[in-house]
């Protein structure tokens, strides 16, 4: 567990010191696009990990959430 | 509570609309159905408003009208039931010039037998000319876990959750995150309905209620690519890994393929599939009574399929026009689910339908 704690930071930290490549503000007409939203509809996000937090054992890391998952 | 949520919505659009700002509404219909007798409806209804600059505040409601007679159910002994869950939520945040947000939320959730508080805190960071963005965030759930017709019983169960993430921008096409998420539950996380069974060869002696650890630690990484590939294609590609101290280990892993049909309208077409290991103390039958026991089909040995399409229209209006956007979408998605070690299914199969619309003022 530890193990993938250090390999999260790791990672972190990898993205945080490639930021010096950056990209200019003119460079970003194609990533204001809606299809390149990371977050893209905030209400399907909540509905849709609702559906796999309660189909699946594993869960996390893609954001959505709020207590009360009505599974037991 | 549903009076509740529908005071806080129109509260967000008038503090919005007095405030002669920007403001966003967005509703949600959900429907899930599958072959093992459950059907949920799901209301959903959120909005925002910016009434300062830098400050925007927030507030939603979602309803699980739930109708189920489940396997696990038919195994508890309880034919048939149906219930609601009511959840509301409210947020607030600040964004400095600098590119710095801090905010709050708090979500409130009720069943008959479930109520939930859940305080939370984000902040986050946008550094080298806005192409990294980083955040943290950590929620604090309060749950009381009740029991349906028998009002002396309650236990608690706490959840710490801690949430770390980095985006960065990899190139004028492409855009990468990484997160982690850790979750901390301590107290009771059985469910007072389900039972597990005790067998001698194929003879059953007896049935018990499920046990299960008073501490559960899990841990999950994600990693997401978006790309733009060529004129109205784009693609998104993810994978998750995810480790608990339940002994349950779950990859999963999915794509996206985005086709821009014109400027306001896109189709997406996508795939997700999902394997985990089961619980170490998870077993397809006992045969004696152990400390820990299940027969929660989620902490067995499974794999899923999730196959999906959605439809997106937003339109945009010119400057100075009172309602700047409006969007409505619809998407299904088929779910398969594959038990290998689970006694009375071998497999399930769901539909999930939802429809959406939003304006922005």
């Amino acid at each position: 567990m530890k193990r993938l704690v250090a390999l999260g930071l790791l990672a972190l930290f990898a993205a945080l010191a490639s930021g010096c490549a950056t990209v200019k503000p003119w460079q970003r007409g194609t990533l204001a696009r809606r299809c390149m939203a990371l977050e893209g509809d905030p209400e399907e996000a909540v509905l849709e990990q609702h559906v796999f937090a309660y189909r699946e054992g594993a869960a996390g890391a893609y954001g959505g959430g709020g207590g009360g998952c009505g599974c037991n | 509570m549903k009076t509740a949520g529908l005071f806080c919505f129109a509260a967000a659009l008038l503090l919005a609309g007095a405030a002669q700002a920007q403001s966003r509404g967005a509703t949600k219909f959900g429907v899930y159905t599958d072959d093992d007798g459950t059907l949920v409806l799901s209301p959903a209804v959120t909005a925002s408003a910016t009434p300062v600059e830098g400050f925007t505040v927030g507030a939603s409601y979602l309803a699980d009208i739930v109708s189920a007679s489940s396997t696990d159910l038919v195994s508890a002994a309880t034919k048939h039931f149906e219930e609601r869950r009511d959840d509301l939520s409210g947020n607030l945040s600040y964004t400095t010039r600098g590119y710095f947000t801090v905010g709050g939320a708090f979500d409130y959730s009720h069943e008959t037998d479930y109520r939930s508080y859940t305080p939370s805190l984000h902040v986050g960071q946008e550094l080298f000319d806005r192409n990294v963005t980083l955040t943290a965030g950590y929620g604090l759930s309060l749950n009381t876990v009740g029991r349906s017709g028998d009002p002396g019983f309650s236990e608690a169960m706490t959840n710490h959750s801690v949430t770390l993430s980095a985006s960065q921008l990899l190139g004028p096409d492409t855009v990468a995150r990484l997160t982690w998420q850790g979750q901390f539950a301590r107290g009771f996380q059985a469910s007072v309905y389900r039972y597990a069974s005790v067998y001698q060869g194929t003879v059953l002696l007896f049935q018990t209620p499920e046990v299960l650890p008073d501490a559960r630690d899990r841990h999950a990484a994600a990693l997401s690519v978006r790309h733009h590939l060529s004129g109205p294609i784009y693609v998104n590609a993810d994978y998750r890994l995810y480790l608990d101290d339940w002994g349950l280990m779950g990859h999963t892993g999915g794509g996206q393929l985005y086709y821009e049909i014109t400027r306001d309208v896109f189709l997406r077409l996508g795939e997700r599939v999902h394997w985990q290991t089961g619980a170490d103390f998870y077993a397809r039958r006992y045969d004696a009574r152990r400390r820990y026991m299940t027969s929660d089909k989620e902490l067995s040995p499974l794999w899923s399929s999730t196959t999906g399409l959605k439809l997106d229209y937003a339109w945009r209006s010119g400057a100075g026009a009172a309602l700047s956007a409006f969007g409505v979408n619809a998407k299904v998605d088929f779910i398969h689910v594959g038990y290998s070690d689970f006694d009375p299914l071998d497999q399930l199969n769901a539909w999930v339908g939802e429809l959406g619309t939003s304006v922005t003022f």
